[in-house]
């Protein structure tokens, strides 16, 4: 038997989460390099007609591309992995290996058939598909298998916890798998939504079943789950950052019931808060907007909470490592570290970030800003910065910790952390102040009619900064795909393989609020009523003004 | 950590988490506050109907500027792939302005520059908000909704003048110059085949010459007036360019617009092409009912590539 096969069979879930990650990086791969080109259409190059694209007929085509490898397939495979073999490896349970694989093949061949769907150029809808722009079917089944896949993952672990439970009476669930759980339900109803608009809308129609779709309703299902979605990818960074960081820095969890309540709060109200992306639509009443205005604003405490917990322990590692004063513990922590100097890279994006999805969720303030530059601006420190830099920065322990390999250049993970910190910086700073100026997203502004040059004069210094931005982060995507394949291939093996940092969290306790907090499906059901409370009114005067609308394929 | 390390975090804990949420209480405040002053610009669902339905209204039948009481004017559009119609609207400066937009297919976006107007344009819907110009000058109106090929392309223009100005141009309005032919192409062609037929590279091909040489094959005009009707899809080939854009049907124009539309694109810029096309022409042609597919098949059997 091969040394590689050993390794995995006395750990047959080290080759599956190793599936998963491998599979999230090959979509990141193919997604994220067109992202530079997009940044130079925002800096007013041109690169699509010159052909120097393989693969893409368009500017438009390749955007599809990016956001969906990217926002949906590398999200989903990397977290599905994850948050599954981290749970299995807390509680030491065995999952049921042949439907974990049978779910990630349902995931894979989703991929495959969303991505082939693109690349024929059949499905330029973008990765929000607002109808009555119309897919391919293989586009909208592709999707669906993907989500049903990331749900078989989510009832696995859900059912290990299960498990866990009964052979440990009157314990509380372990943390790490706590926060997956919730996770994962919370998952479970966000993805209603989007599953509802496929299934019996989207599919029968790319079909040929249906005649039309009503674009209000399908846009709304869609942003019921395309608001938590975004949980869905900061979440598991959150996971990262207090279950498994504090060890990476030889601090401590500081507060046990507050990281569940952080996390009972996501379950509650990152669902109800969908129309803070329809601001702008017609269709939606304003009263309603107004409230998921509010539940927005109030969506920014578990993250507010997130901020002081996180950094008292990050705090305690620093003094322990003989860090004094205010802030010279900061000095302390491990930077030369990359998995933990890409984290706190993570963090530092995420506070700008928090900030600007505040005034997005402003209801007054969204309006001027609704569908300009300034989105991507924001999403590119969000789950493109602090989420993806933190999956990547985890990666430099994990790829290790499943291959037997040691990583396989120090330097060069550093560079790739720094490189797509600073990239990050100044693409998003240039994305975000081209929308100021009202520049649209998703627009080839580099290749406008004749007639039309000048719209955009006066944004010349943020289109410099989009662009050098998009230079770095390509350095920063060599940099990283050196450093796996270097891992997979040259690193060296059996040496330093580091385990899973699980924290140490001294102040758990089997009673009191944490044991409250552990009655996961009380608060499922409390989180079920709260989304059909804020949904279904609207959503009942929507269907009773049906519209059908004949597809369009205008690309 | 020990216990009294942990009790002093905790402590810090609960004020931060009050800290946490009186924040979030003054923005819910502020935001209230400041729709209850002014909520122009929040978007108002006028109508949700079906679209033959909504376009067959007084309000979209004849889109365009409409003084409804003194000093205040109804601006109806329709937004279609790639172009507003009307494209350019001119109004009064320091007039209340009411904006009713809505699309004949795919969502649009109906954002105006240097203003705090933006709505999504929903094909079934009535948008509508108003606003007040302050200044006269020139206002881009930009689709920021994606919206296919040519999304970056669809823009409109308000021009909002000094109220004696546009008293003026109303009293004497300046003699419509335009054919019908050129006026139907500005407002529905010209956003991907530009205003001078030059096409964009890649997408949309260029018309200029190209429809001159195709008017005089064989069958070469009841490929165009096809083409006018159905639409084309298909990678194609002109002047040694390749293009694979969408081209969409235009059904909805009469058979006198669409006669007039291709003789002058025929025939305009200067070239000498046939232009020769009958309503009648245009009349036969509709029953063919082609697919956008079919006609590229058409196109094929013309030897052209
Ligand atoms: C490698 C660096 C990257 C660069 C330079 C980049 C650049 C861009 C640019 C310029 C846009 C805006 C295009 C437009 O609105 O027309 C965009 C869109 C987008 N990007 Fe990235 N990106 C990068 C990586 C990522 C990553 C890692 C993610 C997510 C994990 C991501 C997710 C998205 C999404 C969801 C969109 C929106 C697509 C849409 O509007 O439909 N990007 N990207
Ligand atoms: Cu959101
Ligand atoms: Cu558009």
């Amino acid at each position: 038997m091969s040394r590689k096969s050993k390794v995995f069979t006395g750990l047959p879930e080290k080759k599956l989460a190793l599936a998963f990650i491998l599979t999230a990086f090959a979509a990141l791969f193919l997604g994220s390099n067109l992202g530079p080109f997009q940044a130079f259409n925002y800096a007013g190059l041109n690169i699509y007609h010159l052909k120097f694209m393989p693969f893409v007929n368009s500017y438009y085509q390749g955007l599809t591309l990016h956001g969906v490898l990217n926002a949906l397939v590398f999200t989903t495979f990397f977290i599905s992995g994850l948050l599954w073999y981290l749970p299995a490896k807390e509680m030491n349970i065995r999952p049921n290996m042949t439907f974990s694989w049978i779910s990630y093949f349902v995931m894979l061949l989703g991929l495959v058939m969303a991505a082939v769907a693109i690349l024929a150029n059949t499905s330029n809808v973008m990765y929000t598909f607002y109808a009555p722009l119309k897919g391919h079917w293989g586009f909208y089944l592709g999707l669906a298998l993907v989500v049903v896949a990331s749900l078989m993952v989510a009832f696995e672990v859900v059912r290990m916890r299960q498990v866990w439970k009964k052979e440990n009476p009157g314990k509380v669930t372990p943390i790490v798998t706590f926060m997956s759980v919730m996770l994962w339900l919370m998952w479970a109803i966000a993805s209603v939504g989007i599953v509802v608009e496929v299934v019996v809308f989207l599919i029968p129609w790319s079909f040929g079943l249906l005649d039309g779709v009503d674009p209000q309703i399908t846009k709304s299902l869609f942003w019921w789950t395309g608001h938590p979605i975004v949980y869905f990818w900061l979440l598991p960074a959150y996971v990262s950052w207090y279950g498994l960081m504090p060890k990476q820095v030889k601090g401590e969890l500081a507060s046990d019931s507050l990281t569940r309540l952080v996390f009972v709060l996501f379950l509650l109200f990152s669902t109800p808060v969908g129309f803070h992306h329809q601001f702008t639509d017609p269709g939606i009443p304003a009263g309603w907007k107004m409230l998921h205005s509010m539940m927005t604003m109030f969506v920014g405490v578990p993250s507010l909470i997130t901020a002081f917990t996180i950094g008292a322990s990050l705090e305690l590692g620093g003094r322990a490592l003989g860090g004094k004063g205010v802030l010279g513990w900061i000095k302390k922590l491990p930077w030369n570290d990359p998995s933990v100097a890409g984290q706190l890279m993570a963090m530092l994006l995420f506070i700008p970030a928090g900030a600007g999805g505040i005034v997005l969720g402003s209801f007054n303030l969204n309006i001027m800003l609704h569908n300009t530059a300034w989105i991507p601006g924001h999403f590119h420190i969000t789950v493109g910065g602090a989420v993806t830099l933190t999956f990547i920065a985890m990666t430099f322990w994990l790829l290790p910790h499943l291959t037997n390999r040691k990583l396989f250049s120090k330097r060069l993970a550093l560079g790739t952390v720094w490189s797509w910190f600073i990239g990050m910086i100044f693409f998003s700073t240039g994305m975000h102040w081209e929308g100021l100026l009202l520049i649209p997203r998703r627009a080839h502004i580099s290749n406008m009619a004749e007639n039309l040059q000048g719209v955009y004069a006066g944004a010349e210094f943020p289109m410099m900064l989009t662009g050098i931005g998009g230079g770095i982060l390509w350095l920063s995507i060599a940099l990283f795909f050196t450093v796996i394949l270097g891992t997979i291939f040259l690193g060296k093996k059996d040496v330093d393989v580091p385990e899973v940092p699980f924290v140490d969290n001294k102040w758990a306790s089997d009673t009191g609020l944490a044991a409250a907090m552990d009655k996961i499906w009380a608060w499922f059901a409390v989180a079920a009523l709260l989304v059909a409370v804020v949904y279904a009114p609207t959503l009942y005067e929507l269907f009773s003004t049906y519209v059908s609308i004949p597809g369009q394929t205008p690309w | 950590m020990n216990e009294k390390q942990h009790s002093i975090i905790e402590r810090w804990e609960r004020r931060w988490l009050g800290l946490a949420s009186a924040m979030s209480l003054v923005f819910v405040i502020l935001i209230a506050a400041n729709l209850a002053f002014d909520s122009n610009n929040v978007v108002q669902l006028k109508q949700r109907a079906n679209p033959a339905e909504i376009l067959a209204t007084d309000i979209f039948s004849n889109p365009g500027v409409i003084e409804t009481s003194a000093n205040k004017y109804r601006v109806a559009m329709v937004a279609q792939t790639f172009s507003f119609n009307p494209s350019e609207v001119r109004l009064p400066v320091d007039s209340e302005i009411e904006f009713y937009v809505t699309s004949k297919d795919v969502l649009h976006g109906f954002q105006i520059k240097s203003t705090n107007t933006n709505m999504e344009i929903i094909p079934g819907e009535v948008s509508y908000s108003s606003y007040t110009f302050k200044k006269p000058g020139e206002y881009w109106v930009i689709c920021n909704e994606y919206c296919g090929i040519g999304h970056q392309n669809m823009l409109g223009k308000i021009v909002v003048l000094p109220k004696a100005v546009y008293a003026q141009e109303q009293a004497n309005p300046v003699a419509e110059e335009a054919s019908l032919g050129q006026s139907v192409f500005e407002t529905n062609c010209a956003s991907c085949h530009q205003a001078s037929g030059a096409g964009l590279a890649g997408v949309f091909p260029p018309l200029k010459g190209n429809l001159a040489a195709t008017s005089k094959l064989d069958g070469g005009k009841d490929y165009l007036v096809n083409t006018a009707l159905f639409g084309l899809s298909g990678s194609i080939k002109v002047d040694g360019g390749s293009y694979n854009g969408v081209m969409p049907a235009w059904t909805q124009l009469s058979d006198e617009e669409i006669s007039a539309v291709l003789n002058y694109a025929i025939s305009g810029w200067g070239d000498d092409g046939v232009a020769d096309i009958t309503e009648a022409d245009v009349a036969a042609a509709r029953t063919n009912s082609y697919s956008s597919e079919d006609v590229h098949g058409l196109r094929q059997a013309l030897g052209l590539e």
